[in-house]
């Protein structure tokens, strides 16, 4: 009978059982693809750093110093005098959910525990139970948890969960930053021994030689005059940076994958053509030679340390200013903190364009210069001569960098210096660019491949907009002016939108640009054939 | 015409609507409302995909449309739920739940329909559970080939720095091309 048939069909029950989400044991093991790996006992030690030990979040013994519990207690209790943000933060949280959809970790997973707001609970919570009278006597009502090692676990995963990109803070109506958050938790953190290799490593090899590579003088000569070759065969013009040339007049300071590591040499060879042909006259330096720094993702003291080193090269080689790369969370550090951390650096003058002469006031304190400001500036007076259908092969769109879009207000410079240096320029929806950039979901040391799960959730919000504008105007590339996001962002394409690639604005602009005594241009940087067959047209 | 197929036809909207909300369902209880409210496909791009995608299955399902245009669908879907917190049955369940969407949904309106109709159609499903597996599998694949990637790039470039490495230049190939590296 039909009728039987269906009903039998009916007594199916498809639906899944449901778990415990807000159960705090994380079963590791389980959540493969979702968490990085411990930090190596080794680079702990050549820190300095608390417990060093050889151990995995699988193991059931964390094998914490026996004092954990106080540990973290004085280290939260100093925290909450010495930054005034930080007791704000955990006082002044209304919990009304604005943040709780903004960060696309939540959004790429579904986990309540990727709002920032529940983030944030996670410390939150310990501080009402050791801080706060009504937390100290009302307990669990008061939304107060004492600290277990289960929680300390969650902290673990969830802390470094973030990528400490600050959208959810744009929502905030009291301007709640739960990247501060973050960056507090995991200081609590490290004084337990609780850290990623990912970020401990390029912060141990920083403090040894200046890069987190670990790239040492000779290799990172050797890379630069490898990169000049190869733009000698595209172009025919022959660069000359120079390293660690005392009395030159700009430091110029790039991340190490723009030297090292596609497809950010191709960005490295934009500028060095540009810088070229100008005439600029600057050097690079072999220990100020990563504009990265992990230690704003380890300790505010770690990323004062490691940032050091720039003003140090700076004083060492005489120059009057300092010019930085297209990096992200590099820019975060010198807008925000590097004035204040190691400043001021009145040794320096302020920066001047020695081919416009226009002032850079905005950085007239920290002596500066964003390539991007340099680079507009040049177009607006019309200092280049640039072509830009050499780039016709390309349909462009821009991915705002979380920390030069939130944390430097860099917005219009690389849009404008686009515009001018490409005819097939896209932008994605207003409200995954500018403030509201989605992340890449590898910042902030999570960009490893034993985090790739997470960081492909995480990705999802921002390749789903990129997917729109690929399949509405067939664009092809990706730009942007982060080397974490170069070389996160070509991951995510590959899985989320495997039609479009990733470049660097100054890769384009070194296409475009028209010098003179060049050869007639048949390729692009990378080497692929231009549009129609030409792009030489003024050359 | 196909007595069931009419129904469900008549009925799609709740067919839709039904599927997808048995697929959200599987999400963590507290973030069902938002990914179900949330409309905007940039602002909700897991539970618009899920939505947007459920929707032009159920619609291709019932018109016969090709294979083809049925796995750009499920790729969609399955894409997103590869990567997510699920086993490989969970992240693939959602197939087997049209069955009982087109269950509750159908009704009694369904009462006179020849069980044949009903095989037929779960024939087609299974075909599509089949071709689901075949998409989940290609998605873990690809997962480890780009963490693969990654992995020898970061070799590379140790084994490069400590001059361990004839470049194909000097094989005579055409350049080695220097991978792209996985931290700046
Ligand atoms: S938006 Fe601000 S106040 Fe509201 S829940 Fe989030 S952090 Fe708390
Ligand atoms: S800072 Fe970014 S990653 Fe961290 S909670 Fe906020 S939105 Fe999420």
């Amino acid at each position: 009978m039909p009728e039987k048939k269906r009903d039998e069909l009916v007594q199916i029950d498809y639906t899944p059982p449901q778990r415990d989400w807000m159960d705090p044991a994380i079963d590791f093991a389980a959540r493969k693809g979702t968490w990085s790996y411990p930090a190596a006992a080794k680079n702990l030690r050549y820190l300095g750093l608390p417990n060093p030990r050889d151990w995995s979040p699988t193991d059931a013994d964390w094998q914490l110093p026996e004092n954990w519990q106080q540990i973290i207690h004085d280290g939260l209790a100093e925290r909450l005098t010495k930054f005034r943000s930080l007791k704000l933060f955990l006082d002044v949280c209304v919990r009304c959910g604005a943040c709780a959809d903004k960060c696309h970790f939540y959004l790429g997973s579904g986990d309540p525990k990727n709002m920032p707001v529940l983030r944030a609970e996670l410390l939150r919570s310990v501080y009402r139970n050791d801080f706060t009278t009504a937390g100290k006597i009302l307990g669990r009502v008061a939304g107060a948890r004492p600290l277990t090692p289960a929680i300390l676990k969650e902290w673990y995963y969830y802390f470094y969960q973030c990528t400490e990109c600050r959208r959810c803070s744009v929502f905030c109506p009291y301007g709640i930053d739960t990247a501060e958050i973050t960056m507090l938790a995991r200081e609590l953190l490290n004084l337990v021994g609780l850290n990623i290799n990912w970020v401990i490593e390029p912060v141990a090899n920083c403090d040894r030689t200046g890069n987190h590579l670990g790239i040492q003088p000779h290799t990172f000569k050797d890379n630069i005059e490898f990169l000049v070759d190869e733009l000698e065969e595209v172009t025919g013009i022959r660069v000359d940076p120079s390293i660690d040339r005392k009395g030159a007049e700009l430091l110029f300071v790039v991340p190490s994958a723009d030297y090292f590591a596609e497809p950010g040499i191709y960005t490295f060879m934009g500028y060095l053509l540009l810088l070229h042909s100008l005439g600029v006259d600057y050097t690079l330096s072999a220990y100020a030679s990563e504009g990265g720094n992990f230690g704003l993702f380890t300790s505010n003291e770690m990323m004062k340390r490691l940032n050091y080193k720039i003003y140090h090269e700076a004083r060492r080689l005489g120059v009057k200013w300092i010019l930085g790369g297209e990096c992200g969370h590099m820019w975060r550090v010198i807008n925000q903190y590097m004035d204040t951390m190691n400043g001021p650096a009145d040794f320096l003058e302020a920066p001047v364009s020695p081919i416009t002469g226009t002032a850079f006031t905005n950085a007239a304190s920290t002596k500066m210069v964003h390539i991007c400001e340099f680079t507009a500036d040049l177009i607006k007076h019309g200092k280049l001569k640039l072509d830009p259908s050499r780039n016709d092969h390309l349909r462009v769109t821009f991915h705002d960098s979380c920390n030069p879009a939130r944390a430097m207000g860099i917005l219009e410079e690389p849009r404008y210096i686009l515009k001018s240096v490409v005819n097939n320029f896209f932008e994605m929806p207003e409200n995954t660019i500018r403030e509201q950039t989605f992340c890449c979901g590898g910042g902030a040391g999570l960009g490893n491949d034993e985090n790739m799960e997470m960081r492909l959730r995480g990705g999802l919000p921002r390749a789903n907009a990129v997917r729109f504008v690929h399949e509405k105007h067939g664009v092809n590339l990706l730009a942007c002016i982060c080397a974490i996001d170069r070389a996160v962002l070509s991951t995510l394409m590959e899985y989320w939108v495997p039609e479009v690639g990733v470049s660097g604005v100054h890769e384009l602009v070194g296409n475009a640009l028209v010098i003179e005594g060049e050869k007639s241009r048949t390729t692009d940087l990378r080497g692929k054939p231009l549009a129609g067959g030409k792009g030489d047209a003024d050359a | 015409m196909n007595g069931l197929l009419n129904v469900l036809q008549e009925k799609r909207k709740a067919l839709e609507e039904r599927w997808a909300e048995l697929v959200l369902a599987s999400y963590p209880q507290q973030s069902v409302p938002f990914l179900r409210q949330e409309r905007d496909r940039f602002a909700n791009p897991l539970g618009s995909t899920i939505r947007n995608e459920i929707a032009a299955l159920v619609e291709g399902l019932l018109a016969g449309a090709d294979a083809d245009v049925l796995a750009t669908h499920l790729d969609a879907i399955i894409r997103v739920r590869a990567v997510q917190d699920f086993t490989p049955a969970e992240a693939l369940r959602f197939v087997f739940q049209f069955k009982q969407a087109v269950a509750e949904i159908a009704g009694d309106d369904a009462a006179g329909v020849p069980a044949g109709e009903f095989l037929a159609l779960h024939a087609r499903l299974d075909e599509l559970a089949l071709q689901a597996f075949g998409i989940y599998v290609g998605c873990r694949e690809r997962v480890f080939e780009i963490r693969a990637r990654e992995a020898t790039a970061r070799t590379y470039s140790l084994l490069k720095q400590a001059g361990l490495l004839v470049d194909a230049d000097e094989a005579g190939g055409p350049p080695a091309c220097p991978p792209a590296e996985g931290r700046s």
